[in-house]
């Protein structure tokens, strides 16, 4: 399959960059110190909740705060893990290879996008290992974990889609990346619009935002209308990246 | 029937950049086993012009054909047969060269047990041989060029398209690769692009000019020289009348010295000739003792061709 080839390519190059590897370690570097602040606040919030009686358990509150702070960590190591894709092909003079060889666009930008995931699901099932690391002195909610990192990988999907849009518009990388930074900045900036505004202009701008349909995975729910929006964001863009690459090419 | 259908038929190419028209109606014609070297001042076009027929750039009109197929109508069976190294090869640096090539072979839809010999075929035809494993990032550039090379060749395409492809070797590497374009000339068809004017008369069978987006002169390298008509003589006389009286031989333009007592006529192939002349030279008593049409070379054609044109544009601009 050639889809696949590219994809294989990709992700080989993705995982040979010293570049994606100091992000990954940046990313997870400063999640692990979110981490460990929030685990904290749990241990000192236990025995209150636990008079209480019918608290959150500890999946269900350090959960939702972990992957929160995570996904907010990931918009900004995003944009670097993106931004070659076809930027990268294009100052590199690599382009042609791929726009003269028998292959369709859609397959050039699915499989890069495919070779970018399998990064992706690196960084989200790092950020998953760590309550997993509580799992031998913790009863987990092994389904709510679950949610939680489905929802986060179809975040940084989404946002990878869209990284992968803006670096077919130049060829400059660091175009592309700070391109990307602004749209998911703006996107997050409009998702926290829903409780300035109000209804129902806070709902409407805030509905574009992905990180406003994050919500029900964090509680371990397997929403679909949340699942249709991501699939349509990520079509979307990588649809505009595939016209964008026609456009050049016969 | 089949062995006639040109390996590359571009009819009416027209690529524009906005309000520049860098190709303006290009017709290409190639056949197997000719090489065919495309010449021309920088920004003439010829880079367009490959890229469209290699189908990496869309053509703002035209029409082009691979092996009989239309790259429009059937572009993944059209480019299956076409190779295509562009100006800068298109490679990878933290690849090695077997991994990039395995790659490439991927692209092309090979199977996965052909991918190996393939890539080794292509290799030895390269000069590549032993290199698997060297990342090509840490190759020299003449060796980088000879992997873009086998990349180009690695499927086996009817056609080549080579885009300045011995640009920035050394006497020996450009040599070498000009050795295996004329090796591919006898079984594919080869188009490729240079500034080098010597490259083409010594691997080229045919030579296409161009020069602002049109191609202005087209033939084949073994009949350049009779093909461009004698209009300048190299005589050498023993007694000479001196350059007033040479030019004002009828049909003679402007009569130069040569140096060692030869003189170069220049005149109007119309008006006169090689013959005509001689015979006003023995008629008039000066002692004709050498007499030889010059041809014109590549470089006079290449001068003349797109010199002139850019005059005709002055004017037309003034």
């Amino acid at each position: 399959m050639r889809l696949l080839a590219i994809a294989r390519r990709e992700a080989a190059a993705l995982f040979r960059s010293p570049l994606a590897w100091v992000v990954l370690a940046a990313v997870q570097g400063t999640v692990a110190f979110m981490f460990l602040l929030h685990l904290d606040g749990y241990l000192q919030l236990q025995s209150q909740l636990r008079a209480a009686g019918n608290g959150p358990g500890m999946t269900a509150y350090l959960v939702p705060q972990l992957f929160g702070a995570a996904t907010s960590v990931q918009l900004m190591a995003l944009p670097l893990l993106t931004m070659n894709l076809l930027a990268g092909e294009s100052r590199r003079g690599t382009l042609p290879l791929l726009l003269s060889a028998p292959v369709s666009t859609i397959e050039i930008v699915l499989g890069k996008y495919l070779g970018l995931l399998a990064m992706l699901a690196l960084l989200v099932v790092l950020t998953a290992c760590m309550p997993l690391s509580l799992a031998f002195a913790a009863d987990l909610d092994a389904g709510l974990l679950a949610g939680a990192a489905l929802g986060n990988l179809l975040f940084v999907a989404s946002g990878g889609a869209a990284g992968l849009f803006l670096s077919a518009l130049t060829r400059d990388p660091t175009i592309a990346a700070i391109a990307t930074l602004g749209l998911m900045l703006v996107l997050f900036l409009l998702g926290t619009a829903q409780d300035a505004l109000g209804a129902p202009w806070g709902a409407l701008l805030s509905y574009p935002a992905p990180a406003t349909h994050l919500a029900p995975f964090f509680r371990g729910l397997f929403d679909t209308r949340a699942l249709a929006f991501f699939v349509l964001f990520s079509v979307f863009f990588l649809a505009l990246a595939t016209r964008r690459l026609d456009h050049e090419r016969l | 029937m089949i062995r006639n259908t040109p390996l590359i038929d571009a009819t009416g190419l027209v690529r524009d950049y906005g309000a520049l028209r860098a190709v303006d109606g290009v017709d290409l014609r190639l056949q197997r086993g000719q090489v065919l070297g495309l010449l021309g001042p920088n920004g003439a076009g010829k880079t367009s012009t490959m890229q469209m027929i290699c189908g990496t750039l869309a053509p703002t009109a035209g029409h082009i054909a691979i092996d009989g197929v239309d790259l429009l109508e059937a572009p993944r069976r059209a480019r299956a047969a076409i190779g295509y190294l562009p100006e800068r090869p298109p490679l990878y640096p933290e690849m090695s060269v077997a991994e990039y090539l395995g790659f490439v072979a991927a692209l092309h839809g090979l199977p996965r047990r052909a991918r190996a010999p393939t890539r080794r075929r292509a290799m030895e035809r390269c000069g590549l041989q032993g290199m698997d494993r060297r990342l090509i990032g840490h190759l020299s550039r003449g060796y980088q060029q000879r992997v873009g090379l086998a990349q180009a060749i690695l499927h086996d395409p009817a056609a080549i398209v080579l885009d300045e492809p011995t640009v920035g070797l050394d006497p020996i590497q450009i040599r070498e690769i000009r050795g295996l374009i004329a090796e591919l000339g006898r079984d594919h068809g080869v188009i490729l692009s240079t500034h080098i004017l010597p490259e083409v008369q010594s691997v080229c069978s045919d030579v296409a000019i161009m020069d602002q987006g049109r191609i202005v002169f087209s033939e084949r390298v073994d009949r350049l020289g009779d093909s461009a008509r004698p209009d300048c003589v190299l005589v050498a006389l023993d007694q000479p009348p001196g350059a007033d009286a040479l030019s004002s031989i009828p049909g003679v333009g402007t009569a130069e010295p040569a140096g060692s007592g030869r003189w170069r006529l220049h005149f109007d192939a119309r008006r006169t000739g090689p013959r005509a002349l001689a015979e006003y030279a023995v008629g008039h008593g000066w002692g004709l003792s050498e007499l030889t049409p010059e041809r014109r070379t590549l470089e006079q054609v290449f001068v003349a061709m797109t010199t002139r044109d850019s005059a005709d544009t002055e004017r037309e601009a003034s």
